[in-house]
């Protein structure tokens, strides 16, 4: 209950994909809200819907996909309903976006200087010479060496970890008031990683700017975020503070993902893989977790369980939530 | 194969080509049973005889019946073009494995051979070769199948590349496979995907070059009937108005190659399913 | 970069050579001995046996081809039996006709097929799309002499509206001969007569041209633009805020590579294009001089012909490869 306005609401937000097999119900009533200067952190396994989410809350969904309900409420302004100039001065501007893989999302005829460049250019009126000029300085505070040679370097030239800083210095070279971080160090060397979190905190803190971050890894997530959420099929089964979280989460997949380390892991497991509830076409009718869940009572096969707040920010989403006799593992 | 089944169920209109290629492989077999007459039998007294009457679609220059020549033509064209085309894969998809999967300098070496031969326009090579060597139907087809393999090896060649390094090989040579059963086996079979529906291609350009090659000289002699020769001993009427001996065997030269282009276009979306997004989407 | 250049070019002769090999085979294969074709029809019994000599018929093959090579690179090229010139002063009489009438085609192709493939690649209507799919299949699958015979037909013999398919230009204009592309020195040397009457006979035969090739150059530009336009990179772009015009430039900058390759390709192509057009009208180029050559058994003719035409292919193919590692600098290292 905070005095300042979220600065990002989600509002059962729902998108779906149409594919030959079927409708997928990718994001099946996502809700989640950010405060200003909050870190948020979003786990999930891989097909949980992370990238999509991301790629809904910036209006960036295109054919064969659709936001079909919900509101994405940006200081305010829903930008489902935005019209585009609107959203184009938001993007790269007021919103970052960090994605993994920065190869495959940088110009690669185009040096990166050039890039960061075109980004401060889309939004501000600046010469292409003080563009660059502060690209270079950027490059810099982000710790690429040389930074006034590199910035003359096209993509393909530098090292994941290298590029990934250029796609960090992009998404936040407009001084964001939110920042999506979708895996920033995904894909990435674990030294490597680790620079980019470091970095990363260090460029946002300070500046009251706001981040969702995204990742598959729960250790990054207890490191560097105020609060956890937990994806499951294409839904937020629970969220809370970080430390209420890892000492008393009650979702019966949290505990799981608490008892691995991270949801990496859970992949390599007969259990995710074949999940039922991980296709998105074909969702298990009540909670989307009762065919993997060990405390599964009949009501769970049956009915979606709402949201439950159990006070201090925490809210989970499943019917055993208020069990007394079942505390999270130590 | 299922599929096929299920894309031709999907999407009808795709049936065309199969049905194309049919109508005319059949009508060459049944030949002897259609055709309304014998495709040499010239009649003095009936040249240039315009459509219509006997001769259904007309006669040409020497009198023979046009219909009965396209007829007959389709034997010849058919068979050179399906003929070169298997022949043509035989040689390069093995080849072209070999090259993809073996990593001695003698795989370089053949690719590069193959790249310079596409290099070269392919029409003036065959052209030259069956001048020299004498117009016949085996020529040709031995001509052909030469001159079409590079695209096999090359196609081959980057599917096995792309595949050789993939952890089913890798399993399997651990498993203790030798190199020969890995690419019977596990390699071939997925690769050769792409390669059929480029023999289906192939054999619609063959058609193309038997008639352009005969067109020039350079292929089928006349009388035997076949449809490139039909247009060059037609063209020099068609400013004087007499146009059937020449747009008639055009027009089915065109129809058989539309025919093999649909059905490789078709075969190439049931192996690569990410290229109907081209066609869906329009 | 420099060194990729040359290294590029230094393979040409050794592609010739490769090349002057097939021809040197074929040359063996043909019926009569290759004296005959080298000392022409009108040579004497002594002549014969001095030009059998020279080439050295009687010496082992390789010592043979190496005479063959040296006589090319003499500009000994035989002499042509139906013509009983040199072939090489043949060849070079008749190229610029061929090299214009391809090298008009092939401009027009991509200044038509460019746009086109842009648009189509824009406009996601079903019309479009299914239009430019059947547009590219029927185009391809009729021959170029079929189109170029079509083409006759409908707007000579029934329309009336072209001139008639033979030769470049009308007899009773004279051409002024600068680069021996009639309808350019008309325009360089203001000769309006012959602009006017070259680009008339010029319709039908790169008309033909365009309508098979087109098709190729449209589809390549619009699959590239299409691939392009969903990818990752234009994704990231739009997520910066890019303006739209920023997020074209950078596809059109990306797409560039392979509409180089067609083009590359396509003016390869049009070279033995060019051997069936001709004939259809009576170009007189080195295409149609081919098949006269084939007609009448003028190997000598032929040969010279292959040389030069795969020659040519050989050049564009290394001009794009430059190309490309110039416009792709991925490809530099």
């Amino acid at each position: 209950m905070s005095q300042l306005a979220d600065i990002l609401v989600v509002d059962d937000l729902h998108t779906h994909y149409s594919t030959p097999q079927g409708t997928a119900r990718v994001l099946n009533g996502v809700s989640l809200r950010i405060r200003p200067g909050e870190v948020l952190g979003l786990v999930g396994e891989s097909g949980a819907g992370k990238s999509v989410l991301a790629r809904s809350i910036l209006n960036l969904i295109d054919p064969p996909g659709r936001v079909v309900k919900g509101r994405v409420l940006f200081d305010g302004q829903d930008l489902l309903t935005c019209r585009e100039p609107v959203l184009r001065a938001l993007r790269g501007n007021a919103i970052g976006l960090i994605v993994p893989n920065p190869h495959l999302h940088l110009n690669p005829v185009v040096t990166i200087g050039e890039q960061i460049a075109n980004v401060i250019r889309a939004h501000r009126d600046v010469s292409r010479h003080e563009a660059m000029a502060e690209a270079v300085r950027y490059l810099e505070k982000v710790g690429l060496p040389d930074p006034a040679t590199q910035a003359r370097s096209l993509p393909h030239e530098l090292s994941g970890g290298m590029a990934q800083r250029v796609i960090i210095v992009m998404s936040l070279v407009n001084s964001p008031k939110l920042l999506l971080a979708d895996e920033p160090s995904g894909g990435l060397d674990v030294t490597v990683q680790l620079q980019i979190l470091e970095l990363m905190r260090e460029l946002v803190t300070g500046r009251q700017t706001s981040m969702l971050l995204i990742s598959r890894d729960l250790g990054i997530v207890a490191h560097y975020c105020d609060r956890v959420a937990v994806l499951y099929a294409g839904q937020i089964i629970e969220e809370a503070p970080v430390d209420v979280f890892f000492a008393e989460a009650r979702h019966p997949y949290s505990l799981e993902l608490l008892r691995l380390g991270s949801p990496k892991h859970m992949n390599l497991q007969r259990l995710g893989r074949g999940d039922p509830a991980l296709n998105p076409i074909h969702r298990p009718t009540g909670c989307p977790f009762h065919p993997r869940c060990l405390l599964a009572i009949d009501r769970c096969k049956v009915d979606m369980p709402e949201t439950d707040v159990l006070g201090d920010h925490h809210s989970v989403r499943c019917h055993l939530a208020r069990r007394s006799s079942f505390g999270a593992s130590s | 194969m299922a599929e096929l089944g299920q894309l031709l169920r999907r999407q009808p209109i795709r049936i065309i080509g199969f049905g194309i290629v049919a109508i005319v492989a059949l009508a060459a077999i049944a030949a002897p049973i259609i055709a309304p007459f014998d495709p040499l039998l010239s009649d003095a007294n009936n040249i240039l005889q315009p459509p219509g009457g006997s001769s259904f679609l007309g006669r040409d220059s020497a009198g023979m019946d046009v219909l009965s020549r396209i007829i007959y033509g389709g034997r010849v064209d058919l068979t050179i073009s399906l003929v070169a085309t298997f022949v043509s894969s035989a040689i390069g998809i093995p080849l072209g494995v070999l090259s993809g999967y073996s990593r001695r300098w003698l795989a370089e070496i053949i690719g590069r051979v193959f790249d310079l031969m596409q290099s070269v326009p392919v029409f003036i090579l065959a052209m030259a070769i069956v001048a020299v060597r004498g117009p016949s139907i085996v020529n040709v087809i031995v001509v052909l199948a030469v001159l079409n393999s590079p695209i096999f090896v090359r196609l081959m060649r980057s599917q096995t590349y792309a595949l050789r390094d993939r952890a089913f090989i890798e399993a399997a040579k651990v498993a203790g496979f030798s190199d020969a059963g890995i690419i019977l086996r596990h390699l071939i079979p997925n690769a050769i995907g792409p390669a059929i529906a480029q023999m289906s291609i192939t054999a619609g350009y063959g058609i193309l070059l038997t008639a352009g090659l005969s067109f020039v000289g350079a292929g089928v002699r006349p009388p035997t009937p076949e449809w490139g020769g039909m247009v060059a001993s037609g063209a020099g009427y068609i400013v004087t108005g007499q146009w059937w001996p020449a747009i008639f065997p055009s027009l089915v030269i065109g129809l058989t190659v539309v025919g093999f282009a649909l059905i490789g276009e078709t075969l190439e979306i049931v192996v690569d399913p990410r290229k109907a997004l081209g066609v869906a989407a329009g | 970069m420099i060194r990729y250049i040359l290294g590029r070019v230094a393979i040409l002769p050794v592609q010739v050579l490769a090349v002057l090999l097939f021809t040197f085979i074929l040359s063996r294969l043909t019926k009569q001995s290759p004296a005959f074709y080298m000392a022409g029809p009108y040579a004497t019994q002594e002549t014969l046996a001095r030009v059998e000599s020279q080439l050295g018929l009687d010496k082992p093959i390789y010592v043979q081809f190496g005479v063959y090579v040296a006589n090319v690179l003499r500009g000994n090229f035989g002499v042509s039996v139906i013509t009983g010139r040199s072939t090489l002063a043949d060849i070079t009489d008749r190229l610029p006709a061929t090299l214009e009438l391809i090298t008009i085609s092939l401009v027009l192709a991509v200044a038509i097929g460019l746009p086109l493939g842009i648009l189509t690649a824009f406009k996601s209507s079903r019309i479009a799309g299914g239009l430019t799919t059947a547009y590219g299949l029927l185009a391809g699958s009729f021959p170029d002499f079929v189109v170029g015979i079509l083409a006759v037909f409908v707007f000579y013999t029934t329309l009336h509206w072209a001139t008639a398919p033979v030769g470049r230009i009308d007899a009773s204009v004279i051409p002024t001969k600068l680069t021996g592309s009639y309808f350019l020195d008309g325009i360089l040397t203001g000769n309006l007569a012959a602009v006017q009457s070259s680009a008339a006979h010029l319709v039908l035969p790169v008309l033909t041209m365009l309508v098979v090739y087109t098709g190729g150059i449209i589809k390549i530009v619009r699959t590239s633009v299409r691939e392009l336009r969903t990818s990752e990179m234009v994704f990231y772009a739009k997520a910066c805020g890019f303006y739209e015009r920023t997020r074209l430039w950078y596809v059109l900058r990306n797409a560039l590579p392979p509409i180089v390759t067609i083009t590359g390709v396509t003016y390869g192509v049009l070279i033995g294009a060019a051997v069936l057009v001709e004939t259809v009208f009576g170009w007189g180029g080195v295409g149609q001089y081919s098949v006269q050559a084939i007609a009448f058994s003028d190997f000598p003719a032929l040969q010279t012909f292959v040389i030069f035409a795969t020659t040519f292919s050989l050049v564009v193919y290394i001009v794009v490869d430059i190309l490309q590692v110039v416009i792709n600098p991925r490809l530099r290292y």
